[in-house]
């Protein structure tokens, strides 16, 4: 286990930032993601804490340690990458033998290590198969076992499940965690992936732009997200605009139309606001069922259409003269007809409030 | 439009990769269907049996009744859509488009109609004289679907064809798609290993696994009454029980789970055989043991003790370890009041409809899987 602190850690390639004044811990034994579209800075920032980059600017602390000019083969970092980067003339055991062996560490307690590793990632009877005899799934499982083999303290993996099918990187993301967890590694696992974040992790960092712009817990970053790009990040959303109006000491978004929706927010009246509202907030019931809910908000709105997507049905409503997405899990009884009319319930505290920006002029 | 029948189809490679096993279905005119399954399913080579560009090694493939065997790839009236545009850089909107009609020999009103039909479909008409590197991604990808429209082709082949786009412009994508097949009557068939994709998009979904076709149905069949295990496994996410049939003559078979009897929907798989039974996440309901004492509404359910009850936006999943040291995972609306601590035992209520049982594969749930 080791605790990873990054002081005011800047990366510039040229003249084109990697990443810029990153403060960051990442406690012992946390498994944290880094999340993040393509170019937000995460590739930057595991390869800098693996040491396979040096910072332009700041410095990386392990354990309280001052690591920054310190090469990658002396931090005890494993790492994994979004392709597999396994020797394909050697064997799946002589892959993760490989470290050990170049490190010149015990061969037989190595052996017994890898085996330990091999039963706990369900790809015991592979060791003597080649990498091109196993499937994707497997093949991460074995550069995973590599780069922990080595008595790795630090787990970096840079979007790791990418390349992999749905279903596999599901059922990986459960072995990710319980592996680093019995393990008691410290994580830094970077994805795009929202969902594989919220899977794995016990912080998330979401990066823009080569900055951290929010850190949390998963229900920290979505209940409370610091920004629009945060909260249009972390779910699918639907904006409604309106401006903010105190009646009787409750607080309401009030649309240009004139429709009222209670809300939670500290700004004051007549502010311009943006309303999120996260899709799987949105309740949906029969008109007829109107007097038995008991919601902060109740609106009408039309069905404009439906469709059923594993899990969940995924409705466009026409609401508030607003076309919003709404997700409803499977199993509930009420019919999606396209045009006909629902009920779309809301508690105050489902949307997350936006002070509203001022377009500037191109 | 074009009926499509595949019969008996079996493609061998180097005389011993069997890539596709024995396929038989039949698409109808002006269908929708998607090909999904694990990499190395065989979607790809079912495609370029489609194409023409490789032919059965046994079986024989129709288009409307026809033999295709000595039909090429240029008379088979199919057009392509991949994941990576394959347009012309150096041509604009318009050339990409004319392409097609061009070559093969059309006059220059011909060509005009059609290109200037097809920009119509798909939108791109104030597009039409601009150069690809200054479009978007799905601006390409609809100069693509232009150029199958100019060709006349009536059979569409989309493989991957919206995995380069970002989530959200590919929901959008999504709708576009399936709206101009339908406009313009193609039939098409759409490789996917996005299983929502899938689901959203056709009319029919085909889900291939190891060659062979597991299981061709709609969207909500697949979802409701998968008729393999695969099925189950791959679409949507479920657990497999390890069970035993005690009772198979209701309409609900009995199984027995470690020490407990529940009722699951039979299958007609005789008493006494060793099951999976395909439990889906989203229907398992779990709840505290002391709270429903008063009202025994869960009588179909196991017990187990809570491992973790994770939060994941939309939904939170509460992985359970049963009494048979099987681990579930049930996925309850981010909204559910109740939350469950660490090693809290709990009840986990089956709804009995949708909990299928399988023959239990020999080499176990996690091989005959491949997870």
């Amino acid at each position: 286990m080791v605790k990873v602190e990054l002081k005011k850690v800047s990366k510039f390639y040229d003249k084109i930032r990697g990443v810029e004044d990153i403060n960051l811990t990442i406690k012992d034994g946390e498994y944290l993601a880094v999340l993040g579209p393509t170019g937000a800075g995460k590739t930057s920032t595991m390869y800098l804490i693996a040491g396979l980059l040096s910072p332009t600017d700041g410095s990386i602390l392990f354990d309280g340690e001052d690591v920054t000019s310190l090469p990658a083969e002396d931090r005890d970092v494993g790492f994994v990458f979004e392709e597999y980067n396994l020797f394909p003339r050697m064997t799946v055991e002589s892959n993760v033998l490989f470290g050990p062996i170049v490190k010149d560490l015990d061969l037989n307690e190595s052996k017994q290590i890898a085996r330990e590793l091999f039963s706990l990632l369900n790809i015991s009877g592979k060791e003597n198969n080649f990498p091109d005899e196993v499937s994707g799934g497997q093949k991460q499982r074995v550069a995973l076992a590599r780069a922990i083999v080595a008595n790795a303290k630090l787990l970096v993996m840079d979007d790791p499940l990418r390349a992999l099918d749905a279903k596999i990187r599901e059922i990986l993301q459960i072995e990710l965690r319980n592996l680093v967890k019995e393990l008691g590694l410290t994580c830094i696992h970077a994805t795009h992936d929202t969902h594989e974040s919220f899977r794995v992790a016990d912080r998330i960092a979401v990066f823009k732009d080569g900055k951290v712009e929010q850190i949390g817990t998963p229900e920290e970053v979505y209940n409370n997200p610091k920004s629009l790009y945060v909260a249009r990040f972390l779910g699918e959303t639907t904006t409604i605009d309106g401006v903010i109006q105190t009646l009787n000491r409750k607080k309401f978004l009030v649309t240009e139309e004139g429709a009222r929706i209670e809300i939670v927010t500290d700004l004051k009246d007549g502010s311009e606001v943006v309303a999120l509202a996260p899709a799987e907030l949105l309740d949906i019931f029969p008109v007829s069922e109107k007097s038995k809910l008991n919601y902060d908000n109740i609106h009408e709105a039309t069905i404009i259409d439906s469709k059923c997507i594993g899990e969940f049905y995924e409705i466009n409503l026409s609401y508030l003269n607003t076309s919003v997405k709404a997700k409803e899990l499977i199993g509930k009884a009420v019919d999606y007809k396209e045009n006909s009319q629902v009920l779309v319930a809301t508690d105050k505290g489902d949307f997350r409030i936006f002070p509203k920006k001022r377009r500037r002029k191109k | 439009m074009t009926e499509i029948r595949f019969q008996h189809v079996t493609k061998i490679f180097d005389r011993k990769v069997e890539a596709v096993k024995n396929l038989s279905f039949v698409i109808e005119d002006g269908e929708y269907i998607s090909l999904i399954g694990p990499s190395g399913c065989g979607k790809t080579t079912i495609l370029r049996l489609f194409a023409g560009t490789i032919l059965p090694t046994r079986g024989q493939i129709f288009f409307d009744e026809k033999a295709m065997e000595n039909v090429s790839i240029q008379d088979r009236n199919i057009g392509f859509v991949f994941q990576h545009f394959a347009i012309f850089p150096h041509m604009t909107t318009w050339e990409n488009v004319a392409y097609s009609p061009t070559v093969k020999g059309k006059s220059k009103a011909e060509i005009e109609s059609l290109v200037e039909a097809a920009l119509k479909s798909v939108q791109l008409c104030d597009k039409a004289d601009l150069f690809p590197a200054t479009l978007t991604a799905p601006d390409w990808q609809k100069t693509a679907l232009a150029r199958v429209l100019a060709s006349e082709a009536r059979i569409l082949l989309l493989d991957e064809p919206l995995g380069a786009l970002d989530q959200k412009i590919r929901e959008e994508f999504q709708v576009f798609l399936r709206n101009l097949v339908k406009k313009e009557k193609l039939t098409a068939i759409h490789v996917t290993h996005d299983q929502s994709e899938a689901l959203s998009i056709s009319d029919r979904v085909a889900v291939l696994n190891k060659g062979e076709l597991v299981q061709i149905g709609t969207p909500t069949d697949l979802l409701f009454n998968p008729n393999h295990i695969f099925t189950s496994f791959f679409v949507g996410e479920s657990d497999f029980l390890d069970g035993i049939v005690i009772d198979d003559k209701d309409d609900l078979a009995k199984v027995r789970i470690g020490q407990r009897l529940i009722e699951v929907s039979n299958m007609a798989i005789p008493s006494g055989n060793r099951v999976a039974i395909a439990v889906r996440r989203e229907f398992l309901k779990v709840s505290k043991i002391k709270q429903d004492k008063k009202k025994e509404e869960l009588n179909n359910f196991l017990l187990g003790t809570v491992i973790q009850d994770q939060f994941m936006g939309i939904l939170r999943r509460v992985r359970i370890r049963l009494e048979n040291q099987q681990i579930i995972e049930a996925k309850i609306h981010a909204k559910h009041p109740v939350h469950f601590n660490e090693n809290e035992r709990v009840k986990v209520g089956i709804n009995p409809e949708s909990a299928r049982c399988f023959e239990y594969p020999k080499e176990g749930i996690s091989s005959a899987l491949e997870m």
